[in-house]
């Protein structure tokens, strides 16, 4: 299975609103609010952070088994990858290839 | 020339003479005077005359220099207009179509602009007046504070009551100006059927600001004035009048959709643009209610459900 490091796209804009994060992409007009879990996801997507890695820190977080989170994380970055405000990078961000 | 309506003479301020012309004008928006420089004495006229309640003589932060021509008809003009986009090239810009165009100097802080007449006279009513304040009030923001601006324009209609100032937020058509003619003297002030200025929330110390602007919707604007914010309703057009509070996150996106964008001379990439809107709507919704008002244009039920806010802090919301 290949090792995925997904960050957020440069383009995007985002701000924590209480609980939620808002993303809004580049044209201002699609945007995308996220709840707590999916919040706290997206803010360790930096690039640096493998997708285990970012499911063992959920299941540490919040109440939830290591298989589940896996799965949440696994859905959350398809979904946020097809609306293309995550990039899956193969490797770290400071030594990235796309 | 588009008739405006008989409520708009509720508006005007006393006449100021105007038989002393000069060939400039200072015109202050918010914290900003901008000093307008046209080589055409009739427009400069009719400028002094919509603007007289912002006219102030101050160090100008922004110069804006207009040569005006006449070399198209006003309907041709307008034909123009609707498919006409704008092109930059360095510190030079131009319409498609040469309805304008112009250049500007940083260092100087001069914006020269040569256009059509029809464009910048108040009497055309698809005149480009409004886009000229709103870009010279971002061109000299972000020339004296660079990309932190303290106040920004608002798709708004304002209404001041009981000594603060009630926020009726939406797009072109929503009914901002429908509220703004049902608000009598009795019920209110109307500052402005179209766009407002909104401070910063703390800016020297005080909660969010509003000030008027010499900006034209289809009433004119009134006094050049202050008042602190009551609240920010969101208009939602329904056949029943309610209001109910807006989860930060939906008001926080709502509310940045009606925030005028920082075009300026020089702009600014669109994300750095975007940037300053979010940072803007966010402190905005982290200081004041923003409710979403559905409203079916009866004044009477209008003004009681506004009322019945005036009790609410909003402290349960803001927290």
């Amino acid at each position: 299975m290949k090792t995925i490091y997904p960050v957020q796209k440069d383009e995007v804009i985002w701000r924590r609103i209480g609980d939620a994060i808002v993303v809004i992409k580049e044209d201002g007009l699609s945007s995308h609010t996220l709840n707590k879990t999916a919040s706290f996801i997206w803010e360790l997507c930096d690039g640096n952070l493998e997708i285990n890695e970012i499911a063992k820190r959920l299941n540490e977080r919040f109440d939830v088994s290591l298989e589940d989170a896996q799965a949440d994380v696994h859905n959350l970055i398809e979904e946020l990858t097809t609306a293309d405000i995550i990039k899956k990078s193969k490797g770290k961000k400071d030594k990235i290839r796309y | 020339m588009e008739k405006r309506p008989k409520e708009m003479k509720a508006l005007l301020p006393k006449r100021v003479n105007t038989t002393e012309l000069e060939s400039t004008l200072g015109l202050q928006i918010g914290s900003i005077c901008c000093e307008l420089r046209c080589n055409d004495p009739e427009i400069l006229r009719k400028l002094q005359d919509v603007y007289r309640n912002y006219l102030v003589d101050a160090e100008p932060d922004v110069f804006v220099e207009l040569e005006l021509t006449s070399r198209l008809s006003t309907s041709k003009i307008s034909s123009i207009l609707t498919r006409s986009r704008y092109i930059r090239h360095g510190n030079r810009f131009r319409s498609s179509g040469r309805l304008l165009q112009g250049q500007y100097d940083l260092d100087s802080r001069t914006v020269k602009i040569t256009g059509e007449k029809a464009l910048i006279d108040p009497d055309n009513s698809t005149n480009l007046l409004n886009q000229l304040i709103s870009v010279s009030y971002y061109s000299a923001c972000k020339m004296k504070y660079g990309t932190n601006p303290p106040a920004m324009l608002v798709h708004a209609c304002g209404i001041l009551r009981n000594g603060k100032i009630l926020i009726f937020a939406g797009p072109s058509n929503i009914g901002k100006t429908t509220i703004a003619r049902l608000c009598s003297d009795r019920q209110g002030e109307v500052f402005n059927d179209e766009i407002l200025l909104m401070s910063r929330p703390g800016v020297n110390g005080k909660g969010v600001i509003i000030q008027n602007t010499p900006i034209i919707g289809d009433l004119l604007p009134g006094r050049n004035t202050t008042a602190p914010l009551r609240c920010i309703f969101l208009l939602k057009q329904n056949n029943r009048t309610a209001w109910r509070y807006l989860d930060k996150a939906e008001a926080y996106l709502r509310f940045m959709r009606q925030i005028i964008g920082p075009s300026c001379v020089g702009n600014y990439d669109k994300k750095t643009a975007y940037s300053i809107m979010a940072d803007f709507s966010s402190e905005v919704v982290k200081s004041i209610p923003i409710y979403e008002l559905e409203f079916n244009r009866d004044s009477d039920t209008l003004w009681r459900v506004t009322d019945e806010l005036e009790g609410i802090t909003g402290a349960e919301y803001l927290n």
